[in-house]
């Protein structure tokens, strides 16, 4: 049913949200040159040609549960490699000839649990693969996937329980490195290097690329958040070059360290670094935050472009009704639209939903420059519970105090 | 291996969640202006994602020029349109690209299809129902704008919610109801297979051959009784393949189904001049109602089901149709009976009749069964 009446009138009132904004504001025209190219394909041809072989594979055999999950898998790890959602998209579509049936075969019921999570239905997801471990309680994708779930949603313990029940069924890396993240964010910081650090000089060098790179760029991510700079920064080049060396992507590891550098203000490097990355909103957020940065003419109106696209990028995700942008439209809003009431709103609405440490942060943040201490008081309370040692969260943390006070 | 596969990707999803907002999903954006029965707006449709349905970088080479858009125009604007229906006031209306351009939206580059079209009457209430995509992406999502009556409505359209309404005051159930109703009527009293064949049943109600010569009706009351009776039979075994073949759960092949139509007015015509079946009439009526029926259900696709409440407006149709019949009943047949005795009616009228009724019927089912063109209608 359509929003009628006053509903449509308050999405109208609020600009950029309404479609109609975004479609009468964008001028349609006809190119003069045929040769014009409009669009160019993210991704090697060979991979979206294996894509398309495994759809038309999967839509010959509709009932066939393997055909979709080769299908779903390939759409999912190009959806993670190319952080494009259409990918997952396609994900979810291979599988919806299972979605009435409550208990369908283990891998379709994972899947559709990482796909939930993917759009952040946490609960469902959780849902899922309780519903799935109760079944199976050895699958092991399953307990890995609820403990990254556990951990995105702020709850190392949980994580940590599930972490333990991997051990023996994968390899140690991966047990490794899901106990290494919990301990991380749990006060434990240093003990999770140090166990990263062990795995890393005993794992094997054959690996796949996906398990080494989660290790190294956990070990980046925990010594930039401990503030040891010149070991993080080692850390990253090696997660790079490794990922490089691969022949593979990765775009979290990319923002990560483009996050690392912004905090060590290097914005030329990340311009440089992300400079071509203006479809994922990710890098694009990075970018326009480095481009802020920087005091040339060029700079300054590329930022002011950027900040332009990324406003409508995310006006278009709130006009779909989503709510998976929260933690980056608040920093976009607090660092690059300088409104740091609205931004508070969004950091607060995200933290009902995610708490990472860069959740906390963005909430601090903008709880400091809101000049509103109360309230981050939840952010507080899972620090205090946790325990985790990030000193950036405590010294914002401090400053509010001081503001409180 | 496969351990370690599954595992792997395992991994990969650890990392997804963070990440997971980093492009904007898919979303094509739809305006449409309602104007009385005239529509008007625009759609805007990524151009990754008509490459991922129907194949626009013919060569292949990575890169969507403009020249390849244009040259796929026609496949867009059937791709497109196939995945869009629009009904007024739960009747169907036609909408067509007029021009195919390019808009540039913040995340890349969308075909831009101006759309016109119009509805069979000025719109009250309109229906849509849109499936673009949802076959291979279960996130893209339609954003519809939609003018009509002055307001502005918005709608986010998704697998689950890709049919919806706009406009009309209350319950649309009584909008529904007597626009199929209406069409029930009309179907009767325009559709000539129908006269025919009712005329082939009516016409001898008051006064029958039988082997030992002719017969006239007792009194008004029986005649009336029994020809609505043979109607009413018609209509039930009508409804019931019509409603078969419109919700689709059965399928006949249209120039079979048609031939046969054709033979019942034969049959119908014929009947009254060589005497076949008298007392069952309203057996025979009810077999000739099946064929009808499913001879009626292909029109009545075309005309539209409304995208909800598809069986109640069967039922309205119907109604309709058993209405008008019981119409003709009402006035035929009083006025047939007062001159029953008349050797008018029986020279003039019921034997002409009968001959023009099995004449038209031969002559269509010579034409459909073997694809000829004989007659003008």
């Amino acid at each position: 049913m359509g929003s009628r009446g006053t509903a449509s009138m308050m999405l109208g009132l609020m600009l950029v949200t309404a479609p109609a904004a975004a479609l009468e504001a964008v001028r349609a025209y006809v190119p003069d040159r045929d040769a014009t190219v409009l669009e160019r394909a993210a991704v090697s041809s060979p991979k979206l040609r294996a894509l398309r072989a495994a759809r038309t594979a999967a839509e010959a055999a509709p009932e066939d549960p393997k055909a979709a999950v080769t299908y779903a898998r390939l759409a999912i790890e190009l959806g993670r490699e190319q952080a494009d959602p259409r990918f997952y998209g396609n994900a979810e579509a291979a599988l919806s000839a299972w979605d009435a049936i409550a208990a369908p075969p283990l891998d379709i019921a994972w899947l559709r649990a990482v796909l939930h999570q993917q759009r952040h239905a946490f609960d469902q997801a959780r849902a899922e693969l309780d519903a799935l471990l109760q079944r199976e309680p050895a699958y092991a994708p399953a307990l890995l996937t609820r403990a990254v779930i556990h951990l995105v949603q702020g709850d190392p313990t949980a994580a940590r329980r599930d972490c333990a029940a991997l051990v023996g069924r994968t390899g140690a890396l991966v047990v490794g490195s899901c106990a290494a993240a919990a301990a991380s964010v749990s006060g434990h910081a240093q003990t999770a290097l140090d166990t990263l650090a062990t795995l890393d000089a005993q794992a094997p060098h054959d690996l796949p690329i996906d398990q080494r790179a989660w290790a190294l760029s956990l070990e980046a991510e925990i010594n930039a958040r401990m503030e040891h700079v010149a070991a993080a920064r080692a850390a990253f080049e090696r997660a790079r070059s490794a990922v490089a060396a691969a022949g593979s992507h990765d775009p979290y590891l990319d923002t990560a360290e483009a996050d690392f550098l912004l905090d060590q203000h290097e914005p030329a490097t990340v311009v440089a670094r992300l400079r071509s990355r203006t479809r994922d909103n990710n890098a694009l957020l990075r970018l326009t935050e480095a481009e802020a940065q920087l005091p040339d003419a060029a700079s300054q109106q590329s930022a002011a472009t950027h900040i332009r696209m990324l406003g409508e990028r995310f006006a278009a995700t709130r006009a779909r009704g989503e709510a998976t942008h929260r933690r980056e439209e608040a920093r976009y809003t607090l660092a690059l639209l300088h409104r740091p009431q609205a931004a508070l709103k969004l950091a607060a609405a995200n933290w009902q939903v995610q708490r990472e440490p860069l959740d906390a942060r963005i909430f601090l943040e903008c709880a400091v420059a809101a000049r509103q201490p109360a309230a981050a008081a939840p952010v507080l309370t899972w620090m205090a519970q946790t325990g985790i040692e990030d000193p950036r969260l405590h010294r914002l943390a401090a400053q509010l105090q001081g503001l409180a006070s | 291996m496969k351990r370690a596969s599954r595992l792997a990707l395992g991994l990969l999803l650890a990392l997804a969640a963070p990440a997971a907002a980093a492009h904007a999903s898919s979303s094509s954006y739809l305006q449409l202006d309602v104007d009385g029965a005239a529509l008007q707006g625009r759609w805007d449709i990524a151009l990754r994602d008509l490459d991922s349905a129907i194949g626009l970088d013919v060569n292949d080479d990575g890169a969507i020029t403009w020249g390849e858009v244009r040259h796929a125009r026609a496949r867009i604007d059937d791709y497109a349109l196939s995945r869009l229906q629009l009904q007024g006031d739960a009747r169907n209306c036609t909408v067509r690209v007029t021009q195919l351009r390019i808009a540039e939206h913040a995340d890349g580059h969308y075909a831009a299809l101006d759309l016109e079209g119009h509805c069979p009457q000025a719109v009250e209430q309109l229906s849509l129902r849109y499936q673009l995509l949802f076959d291979l992406d279960r996130q893209h999502r339609g954003l519809l704008t939609l003018r009509l009556h002055d307001a502005l409505y918005t709608s986010v359209l998704a697998p689950d919610s890709g049919t919806v309404r706009f406009g009309g005051d209350g319950p649309s159930v009584w909008r529904v109801f007597r626009t199929y109703f209406h069409e029930g009527v009309w179907h009767v009293w325009t559709g000539l297979d129908h006269m025919l064949f009712l005329a082939g049943l009516f016409l001898p109600a008051v006064l029958w051959r039988t082997r030992s010569g002719w017969q006239v009706a007792p009194n008004l009351r029986g005649a009336v009784w029994q020809t609505a009776g043979i109607v009413t039979a018609f209509t039930l075994a009508h409804a019931t393949t019509l409603t078969l073949a419109a919700l689709g759960w059965v399928h006949w092949p249209s120039r079979w189904v048609e031939a046969a139509v054709a033979a019942t007015v034969a049959f119908a015509g014929f009947n009254n001049l060589v005497p076949l079946v008298h007392r069952r009439l309203a057996w025979i009526a009810a077999a000739f109602g099946l064929i009808h029926g499913s001879a009626i259900a292909s029109a009545l696709i075309d005309l539209g089901l409304p995208v909800t409440g598809r069986v109640w407006a069967l039922a309205a149709f119907n109604f309709g149709v058993e209405a008008a019949q019981l119409s003709l009943v009402a006035v035929v047949i009083p006025l047939t009976f007062a001159f029953r005795r008349s050797v008018l009616y029986r020279r003039a009228v019921l034997l002409p009749g009968s001959v023009l009724v099995t004449a038209v019927g031969v002559l269509w089912f010579v034409e459909r069964a073997f694809a000829l063109r004989l007659l003008s209608f």
